[in-house]
């Protein structure tokens, strides 16, 4: 598997589409830190640096997930590589998930990357360690949820359409929609939307549904449930004998 | 060698390939011939066992190695010549050194382009660094799909020799499939014809001019009586195909019965072959 995952970042890194990704995650950072420097020096959480970040960034987050997982399996069929790829005498399972992690350990790179300079950015302006540790669990678990589900959903989606401009398309859809609805009562319905205001509870409670336990085993039933039936989905796609 | 029995492939109720049967010997070069469509691609694909079809392909030995050259030369854009061979080498799970790439390279003449990026070659070159790519791990079993296409002239040459001189040898069968009928015969052992999804005429390379005709009655006892190929059409009429020098010798014989004979070219046999419903039979009436 470790091989397999080698080989799919040997390809990655050779095309640009992570130079564009890593760019377009760092803007709700840069425009943060723009805002900091002349504008606005509050350092809240919930309503300060951080919560402003967090949301350009949820914004952001699904469009980039699924461009760069569409683009693990367009560059196979971009470049005519897909039936020698799919013919290796390797199980199909493993080529998918070498796609689905390669995706998912350069989305958390690009994470990790971010959440050291907003805690670095924080210790050195703030200096509240709980801050930062609610912080560094807020953003954990809304990129967890996002990643995942996005990651699952456009492997199935790129598969299907086999189309690039479509699967962005639709990643941009995904994130408007999530936007235009994280704040709805009924959002824990969208998994999107639903990372989105988990993270936030470590924030602020009041961000978070009313009432009793059932929003929270909705929104994380959902989650495991769509995520479980894209993994299925996925896998009879990549067995599908016919070319 | 390897048999295909009965294979069948149909999508939404359309045959893509129908009831096929050949044998692929060791040592041989065959001519995969037919027109868009006819069911080439697909029947490399049947014998990649990529699609699912109907009936039974044996590869004899388990361990069959197949290379292939599937419609296109295929690698990714900007990676190198060797990082691509490299690449391909570790998903096939082969070994692969520097002096095995740099051999395979100087095999198809390619030994200046190691570092090249993909999208930096000709379309020669690339054809050349498909066929490095077929031939990693010494395939017993070569599939070239249109090898020559978009190769000028000195290509085609370049290709046909390389074929003919480093990659035939007694273990190997190599298949080539092409729409050009003359390159093809310049290298290939045995034609194999396919029309609507059907293998419809294989026959020995070995003249330049076919003798076709209708015939009547065939003479019994006659050692030329194992190199004529029969062919019928829809409505049971028996035709033949003889080679010249055959023709002219069973023609004396009072028993061969024939009509309507036309020399043909290996080009004015594959339209007639396309543009009827001729087909072969295996035995005679």
């Amino acid at each position: 598997m470790f091989k397999l995952i080698k080989n799919e970042w040997i390809k990655m890194k050779s095309e640009k589409v992570i130079l564009v990704i890593v760019i377009l995650s760092l803007i709700p950072l840069l425009m943060n830190f723009a805002n900091f420097v002349v504008n606005n020096r509050d350092m809240s959480l919930d309503s300060g640096f951080y919560f402003t970040y967090y949301n350009q960034y949820f914004m952001m987050l699904p469009i980039i997930s699924s461009v760069l997982i569409s683009f693990t399996f367009y560059m196979e069929f971009k470049n005519k590589m897909y039936l020698d790829w799919i013919t290796y005498n390797i199980p199909r399972s493993k080529l998918l998930f070498s796609k689905l992690l390669i995706s998912t350990i350069i989305m958390l790179a690009i994470c990790i990357m971010q959440l050291v300079i907003l805690s670095v950015f924080y210790f050195v302006v703030d200096g509240n360690i709980e801050y930062i540790l609610r912080l560094i669990s807020s953003y954990i678990i809304l990129n967890v949820i996002v990643i995942t589900t996005i990651t699952l959903v456009f492997a199935v989606i790129i598969q299907l359409t086999k189309n690039i401009v479509a699967s962005i398309s639709i990643g941009i859809g995904v994130s408007l929609l999530s936007m235009i609805l994280m704040a709805a009562p009924f959002s824990y319905f969208i998994p999107t939307a639903y990372g989105y205001r988990l993270g936030l509870l470590i924030i602020d409670n009041g961000y978070y549904y009313e009432g009793d336990m059932s929003p929270t085993i909705i929104g994380i039933g959902l989650f495991v449930l769509i995520n479980a039936i894209m993994l299925i989905i996925n896998l009879r796609l990549i067995n599908k004998k016919r070319l | 060698m390897i048999t295909l029995k009965n294979v069948s492939f149909e999508v939404e109720g359309h045959n893509i390939l129908n009831d096929i049967n050949m044998e692929l010997k060791g040592g041989k070069v065959y001519g995969l011939l037919g027109p868009n469509g006819a069911g080439k691609t697909t029947l490399f694909k049947a014998l990649l066992d990529i699609i699912e079809y109907k009936g039974e392909v044996f590869k004899g030995d388990a361990n069959v190695i197949i290379g292939k050259l599937i419609e296109y030369p295929s690698f990714y854009p900007n990676l190198t010549c060797v990082e691509n061979l490299k690449l391909h080498a570790s998903y096939a799970d082969m070994e692969c050194n520097d002096s095995i790439v740099n051999h395979l390279l100087e095999v198809v003449g390619l030994p200046d382009a190691k570092h090249k990026k993909f999208k930096e070659l000709s379309m020669g070159m690339k054809q050349r660094l498909g066929v490095a790519k077929a031939l990693m791990g010494n395939p017993n079993l070569l599939l070239l799909d249109e090898p020559t296409n978009g190769l000028d002239p000195m290509g085609m040459k370049d290709m046909r020799n390389l074929i003919e001189q480093d990659l035939k040898d007694n273990q190997r069968t190599i298949v080539i499939s092409s729409h050009n009928l003359n390159e093809v015969s310049l290298v290939t052992d045995t034609f194999l014809f396919m029309r609507n999804g059907k293998k419809i005429l294989e026959i020995d390379n070995k003249e330049d001019i076919y003798m076709l005709g209708s015939v009547q009655q065939i003479p019994e006892n006659t050692i030329i009586k194992q190199d004529i190929t029969l062919l019928k059409d829809s409505k049971d009429n028996l035709y033949f195909i003889l080679s010249e020098i055959n023709f002219n010798k069973l023609k004396t014989t009072n028993d061969f019965v024939y009509s309507d004979v036309e020399k043909l070219t290996l080009e004015n046999l594959y339209i007639r072959l396309m543009s009827t419903d001729l087909i072969e039979v295996k035995s005679y009436v």
